[in-house]
């Protein structure tokens, strides 16, 4: 039951990923449009139904706190600084996002505070999941039980994420933020000159996280938080084979004009490198000088999980459809807008 | 002055600082070396900052909450009339229900991430207790954003029927999320569903803790409330505007909209607010006793009106008691025994002077709104000239912050009345606090955040409507319902 548990945290979490990673990559392609005509554009498509985005990361949080509370706030302890920075992005992203929106006749000054704070915060935030995923890799001093007492605010608050190999992995998420956003924003524009933009932005943020999924990794290696003799798991080698095959079907999506043949292919990217991430990782949610803390161990009572289980299966049931009929009535009302 | 240092250390009140600093001020006159602690320990600072969020997230929370409901009204009222004043009306309250709603959604983000940052411990024990009701908030919360966005692009897309439909549900699940976050801290308040064994909670229920005997009271206060500061503020806004002879007939449909729920919420607020003092009486009487300032247990025990209470001295300057009112108010007979203060451990009490002017702050202000909702229903059944006379409409601009201030003090009288302890009578919050430190620091960068995004946020709700108003008159022949068509979102 465990088990089922964490698959749906990991189902909330690869959901947030996927369409809140666009949203916040959004923020970030937006300071990369040259004209003012595409930025109105991706701002459409950016619109405040993203907000709903949030509410993947809710359900994170709270699969966190019923499913797993002794993970929930011991990673919450020590990643206090992260987990509040990426926060203090979201909230600022968030209302700037809104106020943009919504304001009817901002005075100028006003609206480039809008802009240039909700582009900053896009960035920002991603930098700081990045750390904390950095933190989550990362072998922090203490037990599973608590912080060590007497020692130094850095060593236990800060080390285990602020180093060179939680810049990298911050680097890398907000590259591929950037990433999914310019693929999603691919299959919104129709002009020829427009694609071609957004396709070199394409490849430049799919470069970026090649290289620098590559450099997490061999970092990680040498670091030891991550082991290279468990990517040849059958399960590793099968998400290493989904990400190289998405690799060549984004070629072909964007020769078969189809956007979804493109957004698949990269979704599936996306989720291969989190299932690797997982696979990495499981069972163990936290690292310490004095043991794991696993998935077991972090685990609610039996009873919990049991009622958080038929908890998320009747909220599923609700929201799913629900959610399918908003896209649809939020698609149309763009094709509207548009013709 | 010596024991007021110790007491105060190891008080947890947030807003007995200045308190605090007073005391150590006075001190350092009578040059004694201060045996105080920094005016703020860690403790306090994560406590100000919990409830600087809440405070925060409560006014956008209880209008997001209600505001669909004025506009599912206006909608229906559109659609069946045709009338463009409707129309305007329900485009302006949709907008405003979008921005409070992101603007809600963050804060409520925030808060469920400040949960696990600011209190590990409680979170260890509380979350696979409490977690139904906060992952079914989490599903109302999912629906509400859903049916909102529905509601904001349906305009073309749906029929008349199912998009007036959609509104209203994003009035529901609103409202629904709130009932159900109340079913956490009515836990916290008498928490129920598992066995203590000193350390750990064992025997785990989860459908008990979420029905908790406090739920279905404190809900009802809350969600009344919610209507009553949300409905005045709302109403003095557009009295405001009809004081100004601008848009009157828009302004004039709006507070036809508003005040009838309003005012039955109002009336209905004391009655409910008596039924919480009851289960208080029951269930928490060092609670009571705190709102009420009564130190001493006594029979017949009096209503304390207004007084300056003193900890130190347990003893009341300046106040009015009304003879054996508390006894008959609480438990409905005049001679019945009250527990005081006394009979507890001194540090088992809650904070007494900040519990009691919440409460009488709360309990003024509902009395004053409930004479004002009396009053506006005797003239709407027998006078309704007065309800469109300037007087009336300046109580209104008067009222307008009101309804909130009685809904902050309230919730300062459940959270600081259940001092010192997080679950009640189990777990302190002392004990559930984060070890991590420099708490300012977040504390202080949060409170600038929160008062930025506040102040810009309502702005651009003020210029929204303002903008409304301004607009030329709407295409389509507003005799057809149906002309939503010619509508854009």
């Amino acid at each position: 039951m465990t088990e089922l548990v964490a698959l749906f945290l990991i189902i909330a979490f690869s959901a947030y990923t996927l369409f809140g990673g666009a949203d916040f990559g959004g923020g970030l392609l937006e300071a990369t449009l040259p004209s003012p005509r595409l930025r109105a554009r991706l701002q459409a498509t950016l619109a405040p139904v993203w907000e709903a985005n949030h509410v993947w990361l809710i359900a994170v949080i709270v699969i966190l706190f019923v499913g797993f509370p002794k993970f929930y706030a011991e990673s919450m302890t020590r990643l206090f600084v992260p987990v509040s920075c990426a926060l203090l992005a979201i909230l600022v992203r968030g209302t700037f996002f809104t106020l943009r929106k919504y304001d009817p006749a901002p005075p100028p000054l006003m609206a480039r505070l809008y802009s240039a704070l909700f582009r900053l915060s896009s960035a920002v935030a991603p930098l700081f999941f990045g750390f904390i995923v950095a933190g989550l890799l990362s072998v922090h001093p203490g037990s599973p039980a608590g912080v060590p007492r007497g020692a130094s605010f850095g060593a236990v608050f800060l080390a285990p994420w602020l180093n060179g190999f939680g810049l990298l992995v911050g680097l890398f998420v907000t590259c591929l933020f950037g990433y999914l956003a310019a693929v999603f924003f691919y299959g919104e524009v129709r002009a020829p000159d427009e694609r071609a933009l957004i396709w070199r932005r394409i490849l430049a943020f799919f470069g970026g996280t090649f290289f620098l999924g590559g450099a997490v990794l061999a970092t990680g290696a040498i670091t030891g938080r991550v082991s290279l003799a468990q990517g040849w798991h059958p399960l590793q080698l099968v998400c290493q084979a989904i990400a190289g095959a998405g690799i060549i079907a984004m070629w072909r999506g964007r020769r078969s004009d189809s956007p979804w043949v493109l957004r698949l292919a990269v979704g599936a990217q996306v989720l291969a490198i989190l299932g690797g991430w997982f696979l990495a990782q499981a069972p163990i949610m936290l690292r310490t000088t004095s043991g794991n803390l696993t998935i077991y161990d972090a685990a609610a009572p039996p009873v919990t999980q049991l009622s958080l289980l038929i908890g998320l299966v009747v909220v599923l049931a609700l929201v799913i459809p629900a959610l399918v009929w908003l896209y649809r009535v939020f698609a149309a009302a763009q094709t509207d807008e548009h013709d | 002055m010596v024991t007021d240092c110790v007491n105060s250390r190891r008080s947890v009140d947030i807003l007995r600082t200045g308190h605090h600093l007073l005391g150590c001020m006075r001190q350092q006159h009578s040059l004694v070396p201060p045996p105080c602690e920094p005016p703020m320990d860690e403790l306090s600072l994560a406590r100000s900052q919990m409830a600087f969020s809440l405070g925060f997230h409560i006014v956008f929370a209880s209008i997001s909450m209600v505001l669909p409901f004025y506009m599912a009204l206006a909608h229906r009222q559109y659609q069946k009339t045709g009338s463009v004043v409707h129309l305007r009306l329900t485009r302006a309250w949709s907008r405003g229900a979008a921005v409070l709603f992101a603007t809600g959604a963050v804060s409520g983000t925030a808060l469920s991430f400040q949960l696990g940052l600011l209190w590990p411990g409680f979170m260890k024990h509380a979350g696979p207790i409490i977690g139904m009701p906060f992952s079914l908030e989490g599903a109302a919360f999912f629906l509400e954003a859903i049916f909102l966005g529905l509601f904001l692009y349906g305009w073309k897309r749906l029929s008349p029927r199912l998009h007036w439909w959609t509104g209203l549900m994003v009035g529901l699940c609103g409202f629904a999320s709130g009932v159900l976050v109340i079913a956490a801290n009515g836990w916290m308040n008498a928490p129920t569903g598992f066995t203590w064994t000193g350390s750990e909670a064992t025997g785990i229920n989860p459908w008990r803790a979420m029905f908790n005997v406090a739920w279905p009271v404190q809900a009802l206060h809350m969600q009344l409330a919610a209507v009553q500061a949300t409905g005045f503020a709302a109403a003095g806004l557009h009295a405001w505007a009809l004081l100004r002879r601008k848009n009157g007939e828009f302004h004039s449909a709006a507070l036809k909209v508003i005040l009838p729920i309003t005012m039955v919420a109002s009336l209905l607020q004391p009655f409910a607010g008596d039924l919480s003092a009851k289960a208080i009486a029951h269930r928490q009487p060092e609670k009571l006793a705190a709102m009420e300032a009564h130190f001493h247990t006594e029979k017949g025990a009096g209503l304390l009106l207004g007084g300056l209470p003193d900890e130190a001295s347990e003893t009341v300057s300046y106040g009015v008691k009304l003879p054996g009112a508390l006894s008959f108010l609480a438990f409905g007979d005049p001679s019945a025994e009250v527990k005081g203060l006394d009979a507890f451990p001194k540090d088992e009490r809650p904070p007494v002077v900040i519990t009691h002017f919440a409460f009488q702050l709360m309990v003024g202000v509902g009395s004053l709104l409930a004479g004002v909702a009396a009053f506006w229903a005797f003239a709407r059944w027998k006078r309704r000239e007065w309800l469109e006379n300037p007087r009336f409409l300046k109580l209104l601009v008067f009222c307008t912050p009101l309804g909130f201030l009685a809904l902050e003090a309230g919730w300062t009288v459940t959270e600081v009345g259940r001092q010192p302890w997080v679950i009640y009578r189990i777990l302190r919050t002392a004990d559930s606090v984060t070890p991590v430190p420099g708490l300012a620091i977040t504390f202080a960068i949060l409170a600038l955040v929160y008062v930025v995004l506040g102040t810009l946020s309502f702005s651009v709700l003020f210029r929204l409507f303002q903008l409304e108003l301004q607009e030329p008159e709407l295409e389509g022949n507003p005799a057809r319902p149906e002309g939503e068509k010619g509508v854009q979102s």
